[in-house]
């Protein structure tokens, strides 16, 4: 009975509640659709990264981080294709590889530099990092035979040289004494995980016995298929390594990829202001249409007064007609904001150009947000309970002789 | 009566005498030279540089290299009291002024860089002040200390007779894995080193010689980078003082700071 008479009073003024329905759908609109985009970005760039450069989670010896820039080769882990085996053997994961950090001098023969290296097993990181090649700017991949360089393309052009020129590399070893090694630049690369000026990679069994370091790695990649059972296949990863009486440190893509988490807080609290501030004024609208409605309505108000109808039925009638205002108005705005987020990701996502420096461009397909859906369709709700709260606090003070007499 | 057997005995026992005498008194004998062993040669060659340096201070001048041009001239204060302890301090150019390079022990070297005020450990083989010299070049000179020599002949080098030995690494902690070093016969003057790497490739090439007839080391150094064509790093001595006790605490890395 209330809900029909609320209806009714609502769609007596068509035109001021379409107007008032369009500004709250507009405002649930952009709340969810801004989440899922966020939700899209974040997914679709951790999935970039995982698959191009970190891998859904790192192993390494637990005093790497504290110890491995100025010492890498002795915070390593030892017997790490046993290691890399086991690991592959454990349910959810696709694959891992083992990787050597390790600094020395580059020559092109004309010119020496300075470089920072990483030694990777090119078979694993093939099937590990599915999207490895995306980073390649000029020549190719590292090849399973030996002898291949990929330089950063700064650093190439530092050294002025290209595909196909031979490079010397001076390490100091795992024991401390100096050595050398020829290669051929087989590729340059590019990616948001190293200093391209200085950035070496070659395959780690030629810098294993470079380095002289046999079986040793700094770090094992591994990859996973399903992206939101990582923190779950972390954890069961961590319970195996448990029983070994090395001390291994785990790290998540979160924490692997740069500014990953500070970028996707500070993106969550910039969407959650604007829907607040988007709220404000959807709040507004409600209050305002509410409030004209028992101006306009007085003399409705006090026949119904004068027939008996109590002040808290009066309140009720008047919240009613604000929730349901807000109800049309988020649910409306939660289909839309479906359909525009099912539409964009059909036709392949919002395709963005490579930051400046770099060459990944990045394709954001957009995700429903759990936690931004639910605040885009309860908030306006609640804002239009307490918008409707006021106007019918008056309305149901009225008394009934004032409201018929008022002209 | 004197008999054959006893003039003969006599002889052999005066020829002994002379020959004692000789070597006592320090004079070239090149058959007695022939004996020596490679050990002993490389000996002598170490200390014909170290002796320069020994309980000495050494204003030096180091000239950098590249393109065949000169890019860069520092000077420096070397207070050199034996192999494993040594003080650089560069004074020139006023921007790397008060850098300091310590050798406080067997492999034990520090930086000391005035700008951060901060001395951080580094490793023998770092170069020194981004030229061609590693650390342990300049500081250890001493390389009986480090590696097996062996005598590969005698060969003529810049119009010299020289012993050309081949140096094998004690361990695979020594800077290089191996070094070809070619010392003058006559006088077991030092006159180049080339430095292999443990995958046995040639990294450098150092070449010495002496100023002026005067000197009985070297007192010009001359390093060649394989891995460059046309780069290089020549330290000339300037001045040296000799006679000089250095307190234990200029040798010690908790003081770079102070100072």
């Amino acid at each position: 009975m209330l809900f029909q008479l609320a209806g009714k009073n609502i769609w007596r003024n068509r035109r001021r509640t379409l107007l008032t329905e369009t500004s709250i759908v507009f405002g649930v609109l952009v709340i969810i659709g801004s989440g899922n985009f966020i939700n899209g970005m974040q997914r679709d760039w951790a999935g970039f990264e995982i698959n191009a450069n970190t891998g859904a989670f790192q192993i390494e010896h637990h005093d790497y981080q504290a110890l491995g820039k100025s010492e890498p080769l002795l915070v390593t882990l030892e017997n790490s294709a046993k290691l890399v085996e086991s690991l592959s053997r454990i349910p959810g994961i696709r694959s891992a590889y083992g990787k050597l950090n390790f600094s020395g001098m580059v020559s092109s023969g004309h010119k020496s530099t300075f470089f920072d290296g990483q030694a990777v097993d090119v078979a694993g990181q093939r099937k590990t990092l599915t999207r490895q090649e995306d980073l390649i700017i000029s020549g190719r991949p590292l090849a399973d035979a030996p002898g291949g360089i990929i330089l950063g393309a700064d650093l190439a052009d530092t050294l002025d040289i290209r595909i196909g020129d031979p490079v010397t590399i001076v390490v100091r070893t795992f024991y401390g004494g100096l050595n050398l090694t020829y290669g051929t630049l087989v590729g340059t690369k590019n990616g948001r995980h190293f200093p391209s000026s200085t950035y070496l990679e070659m395959p780690l069994s030629d810098a294993q016995k470079l380095l002289r370091v046999n079986d040793r790695v700094s770090q094992i990649v591994v990859g996973a298929d399903d992206f939101d059972a990582i923190p779950a296949l972390m954890q069961r990863t961590a319970a195996v390594l448990r029983n070994d009486k090395t001390g291994y440190a785990i790290r998540g893509y979160p924490e692997l990829i740069p500014i990953y988490a500070q970028a996707i807080a500070s993106f969550k609290v910039i969407s959650v202001v604007v829907g607040l501030v988007l709220l404000l004024l959807v709040g507004g609208g409600i209050g305002n249409v509410m409030a004209m409605a028992v101006m306009e309505r007085k003399r409705e108000i006090g026949t119904l007064r004068a027939l008996g109808m109590e002040k808290n039925h009066l309140r009720r009638l008047f919240l009613v007609e604000g929730l349901m205002i807000g109800g049309i108005g988020a649910t409306v705005g939660l289909l839309a904001a479906s359909a525009l987020t099912g539409l964009i990701a059909a036709h392949g996502g919002i395709h963005l150009p490579p930051a400046p420096g770099t060459s990944q461009s990045l394709n954001i397909i957009p995700r429903m947000d759990l936690w931004m859906s639910g605040f885009g369709f309860l908030m306006p709700l609640l804002v239009s309970v307490i918008a409707a709260w006021w106007p019918a606090s008056i309305s149901a003070n009225l008394s009934p002789v004032e409201a018929l007499t008022e002209t | 009566m004197r008999t054959p057997q006893k003039i003969g005995a006599h002889a052999a026992r005066s020829l002994l005498l002379v020959v004692t005498l000789l070597l006592t008194a320090g004079i070239p004998l090149d058959s007695a030279a022939e004996q020596l062993t490679p050990l002993q040669i490389l000996d002598r060659a170490d200390d014909k540089w170290e002796l320069n340096l020994r309980n000495a201070t050494v204003e030096l001048e180091f000239l950098v290299y590249r393109e065949n041009a000169l890019r860069k001239t520092y000077r420096m204060i070397l207070k050199y009291q034996d192999t494993d302890h040594v003080l650089v301090e560069t004074i020139f150019p006023p921007r790397n002024e008060g850098e300091k390079m310590l050798q406080a022990g067997r492999r034990n070297y520090w930086l000391f860089l005035p700008n951060i005020n901060r001395a951080v450990r580094v490793s023998e083989s770092n170069s020194l002040s981004n030229s061609d010299f590693s650390n342990t070049d300049l500081l250890s000179p001493r390389l009986s200390n480090e590696y097996v020599p062996k005598l590969l002949g005698i060969e003529k080098l810049h119009g010299d007779e020289a012993y050309k030995l081949e140096l094998t690494a004690q361990n695979e902690s020594t800077p290089y894995a191996r070094i070809i070093y070619w010392v003058r016969k006559a006088d077991y003057f030092p006159l180049r080193r080339d430095y292999y790497t443990f995958s046995q490739q040639l990294l450098k090439r150092l070449d010495m010689k002496a100023s002026s007839p005067d000197m009985s080391g070297p007192d010009t150094f001359v390093m060649s980078s394989v891995l460059e064509q046309d780069k290089k790093t020549v330290i000339r001595y300037l001045k040296r003082t000799p006679g000089k006790a250095f307190p234990a605490e200029t040798f010690r890395e908790s003081a770079l700071m102070k100072r």
